[in-house]
Parts: C-alpha cells; structure tokens; sequence
C-alpha cells in the first residue's frame, strides 16, 4: 500500500507454500490487496506436501482457482519449468506494475527430501510418487534445454557445477562457523528505543555472569 | 489550556501527529467517513485524504498486517481496533510480527505502530465489548503498553506513542471518552515528560493505591472517601504498564510501607500480580502488610446487568485499604 501511496514503480511479492494457503491470514492478504488494488505478486510455491499433509488435505480445488474469487488473476504455473516461471513471474510483475492490482501465481513443484532432518516421509509417502518426480528435475530440464539450443556446452555446465558446489561449501563452511555472541546480546534491539524494564534485567544478568568471573 | 473530553484529546493528538509526520498513516474499520464508531477519527479523513485514514475490511489480522507492510516501507501507521474484544483475531500478527521484527532483524526493521484499543466495561455493553486485555500484551516482550486516564495525558502520550520507534498498545478508556479535562494543545513532546512516567496524583502517607486507566477515577473517589475517615492514602496512575515506572512505584511504597493494586482485569497473572511481585522484589523491607489486589473476578465478561458486581468499585477498593492498614475489614469481619 506504502508503493501505491508513492506512486512507485516496486511489487511487494510475497512466497508461502501450499500449507499455508489454509491460514486465514493469506485469505485475509488477499483481500486487503485486492480492496486496495495493491501492487503485490502472490507466489504459492505448491511442493505437495506440508510436513505430512498433502495439497489435498488444503484445498479441494486447484489452489490458483482460489485467487480469482478474491477478484485476482491467476496463473498456475509447471513450478519445475525454468523459463515458464520466468514467464509467469513476468506477467504477474507486469500486472502489478500496471495499476490493475495483485497477481497470483501457483508454481507446482513437488518437495524431494524430507521437511526436515527429523522427518520421514517414508512413513507418509508413496515412493512411486518420488521417483516420477525425480524425471522432472528443473536443472537437467533447463540444461537439456539449453543443449538443444546449442547454448551452451560441457565446459560451461562443469562449471556452472563447480561454481554450485563452491558456494554451497562456503555457505556450510559460514554457518558452521558462525560464532556465539556474547550472553548479554540477547538482550538487544527487543526494543529501538531505551526500555528502563531491559535494562534492569540485563544489569542483573551481568551481575550474575560477573560472579563466575571472580570465581 | 483548552477543556476537551478524553476523546476529543485523542482526536486531537492524532490530527496533530498526522500534521507533523506525513508518514503518520490511520488504518481502521469504520474510521474514515464515520469517523469510527466513537468519533475519535472525527474529521480526519476530510483532512488528510483516503490516502492516510483508510477504512478497512472487517479482518484485524488483516489490518494490523497491513500496518507491519507499512511500517517496512518507512510509515507510522496508527491502527484503530474498533473495540478491546475484536482484537484476538489479530493476535498472531502483534504477538509473532509486530513485537518481534525489531528482534528478528537485530534492528533493522522497526516496527512503529501504534494499536488504539477503545478499552474496558463500564458502558453496559454487549459481549467482547468491556474487555481487559491488557496482561497478554504486558507479558509479549517487544510491545510497549500504555493505559491512559485523562485528556491530558491521552494527547500527549498518543502522540508519544506515535513518535516512538517501538510499537505500542495503547488502551484508551472508553467509558471516560467524554470526561473532560484541561489540555494544552501547543505543548512540545521535547517538554514532555517520557511516556512511561507514572504520576503521583494524590499524595498521602498511610498507603498507596496503583492504578491504571479509568479505575483511576475510582481509586481518587475512594481517597477522598477515606480522608473523611482520616485516612490519608497516596495514588499512583502508572499510566504506562509495560514497562511500569518501578522508581516512583518503590518511592512511595518505601513511604506508606502499604500497597493496593487496582484493575478491572481479571486476576488471575494480571498486571497487580506483576506489580505486587516486582514491588515485593524491590521494597520488602519496608512492606507493613501482604498487598492486596482489587481486581475483576476470574469470569468472562459478565452480561451488562452484571457488571457493576464485577468492576472494583469504591467500596471494594476501601475494603483492601482496610485489609492493609489492618482494619476491621470483609475477611476479618466487623468485630475483629
């Protein structure tokens, strides 16, 4: 609404999954932009399943069949189709940009591993389902695409690889050494402004952490 | 000095918060054409445009959701919640977004939202319309919330929560809306005493009463009832409970050595247990008895006909007077 106002030429755009499009708070977003013709690009990234819960437990009806209820054009989208979502992003973009209000995308992927490294879908998922989703790989489907073209050789996809592993293994190497702060961090910036409540409780926790000090 | 009812102070405020910062924006249902449903926004958007008083759809999450997108674009958005029970529904976003983005983003991100909330009973309404809110957000680190109790304070310290970086929860009580009091419109927030000072209203010796909001009014007449009995008893408006001005609260325990706290809030983790506690923590050498709290019982909102049973009222709070200066009293009975 604040780029509306400013007459500026941004799209707030916004990712949730297909989880999510069950909380009311996403149908309630949906109604604010649309009332306000606000410039904001919906992007339901639709991976199947949330943790256990299949799309199917979240919605009977194509989640993008959604959208135009609210009075928003939609777009479902192949979510493992490189250039179609850069397409479709592209016509969503334009939409808001335009003045005519949000946009919704629904990109279809399916989710490869578990939720998390606790989870496992082995007690919730067929296996035939995984494998006929390892057949649409978005990166072999871009670089097949890109063979056929004659765009690109395997020079530049060994390094397009190199380059992938390198800032992966920087990335672990960041979080791996992302060092503790020191205890009385914790409390910073819960509030911007001096707060007389914080403060008492940080000066009594410094105190308590002094007498391992003099210990 | 100019007379104006409470809610033509915050009227006031407003206006004059949206005159010295232009990204002062006013989100609501019902505030833009009808000027809310208790005028408060009266004239506002005749002044400012649809642009900066903006009527909402019927959905508080919505709304205060709206007010965070704005607030990351660098606006002051002040949210109206048309009454203290419609504000669970928006819950989620002032408990999980608003009062943690600043945390979250190690500062990058402020948050200044100011949420008004037409607050407490009194008025014989219906349902989710007289409630007390007050302790959920007292408890939610991150938020700052302000409770105030007359047209002087409700102009200033609305314009001080609007400046404020940090997002305020700010509970206007509805049934002192058309309390007048004297104001000074051209008072400088620079001048102003800090938004969290609590105020000494009555000076006495033989104990302290601490309220809050439009118990205050209570609290003063039960004072001025005890005078009559020779009894002389201090009042403190906390006016801001999260955080609570513990450095005049301990000054005036250490004096009288005896504490009442009164809310219409439940009791039950309620903001007299916290004060009781934190009063204990820091003065209890100087206590001369248990504090005793007056608050709302522990039941929903009663229906309208009820009400005047569960607001503390003069007598209630006169009987906690007696419970701490050890007076015969409703536990002791008439012959203790």
């Amino acid at each position: 609404m604040g780029i509306k106002h400013e007459k500026a030429s941004e799209v707030a755009v916004t990712y949730f999954g297909d989880g999510a499009t069950s909380q009311g708070d996403v149908n309630e977003a949906m109604v604010f932009a649309a009332s306000y013709q606000a410039p904001v690009v919906f992007v339901c990234q639709n991976n199947h399943w949330a943790i256990s819960e299949p799309v199917a437990l979240q919605s009977q009806y194509p989640i993008s069949g959604r959208a135009p209820g609210f009075g928003i054009p939609s777009m479902r989208v192949d979510g493992n189709d490189v250039l179609a979502c850069m397409a479709a992003m592209r016509w969503a973009l334009d939409h808001a940009r335009s003045g005519k209000g949000p946009a919704f995308i629904e990109a279809v992927t399916y989710r490869m591993g578990p939720h998390t490294t606790s989870d496992d879908p082995t007690r919730y998922r067929d296996p035939a389902e995984l494998e006929s989703w390892k057949t649409r790989d978005p990166i072999a489907r871009v670089e097949s695409f890109l063979r056929g073209l004659g765009e690109i050789d395997d020079e530049q996809i060994a390094a397009a690889h190199a380059d992938a592993d390198k800032l992966a293994r920087e990335m672990r190497a960041e979080c791996l050494g992302m060092v503790t702060r020191e205890p009385l961090a914790v409390f910073d910036n819960v509030y911007a402004e001096p707060h007389c409540g914080i403060d008492r409780q940080r000066d009594e926790y410094a105190a308590y952490l002094a007498t391992f000090e003099e210990a | 000095m100019t007379q104006l009812t409470l809610g033509k102070a915050l009227n006031a405020g407003l206006r004059k918060a949206m005159q010295d910062d232009d990204k002062v924006v006013i989100m609501g249902e019902d505030i833009g054409k009808l000027g809310g449903v208790f005028r408060i926004t009266d004239g506002l958007l005749d002044e400012f445009g649809a642009a900066r008083v903006i009527d909402t759809p019927l959905a508080e999450s919505g709304i205060v959701g709206t007010a965070v997108g704005l607030a990351y674009r660098g606006y002051r958005p002040v949210v109206e919640i048309q009454f203290d029970g419609f504000v669970y529904p928006a819950f989620d976003q002032i408990v999980s977004q608003v009062a943690k983005l600043h945390y979250r983003t190690q500062g990058r991100v402020k948050m200044p939202i100011t949420i008004r909330i037409p607050w407490a009973g009194g008025i014989g309404a219906a349902e989710h319309h007289s409630e007390s809110p007050e302790a959920y957000f007292v408890h939610t680190a991150g938020l700052r919330v302000i409770a105030v109790s007359n047209p002087e304070d409700a102009y200033r310290c609305l314009r001080q929560a609007i400046a404020s970086d940090d997002p305020v929860i700010f509970f206007e009580p509805k049934r002192l809306y058309h309390h007048k009091g004297e104001v000074d419109l051209d008072a400088s927030l620079a001048d102003a005493p800090p938004m969290g000072l609590a105020r000494v209203v009555r000076e006495g010796t033989d104990a302290t009463i601490i309220t809050y909001g439009a118990m205050l009014t209570t609290a003063l007449d039960a004072a001025s009832a005890a005078e009559d009995e020779g009894l002389s008893l201090e009042v403190i408006d906390l006016r801001s409970i999260s955080p609570v001005d513990y450095d005049t609260v301990a000054a005036s325990v250490r004096r009288t050595g005896r504490v009442v706290v009164a809310h219409e809030a439940s009791r039950e983790a309620g903001v007299a247990a916290e004060v009781i506690a934190s009063i204990t923590e820091r003065c209890f050498e100087y206590l001369e008895a248990a504090p005793v709290r007056v608050t709302g019982h522990d039941v929903p909102y009663p229906p309208a006909k009820l009400e005047k049973f569960h607001l503390p009222d003069l007598d209630r709070i006169l009987d906690a007077v007696d419970r701490v200066l050890d007076r015969p009293n409703s536990l002791t009975g008439a012959e203790s």
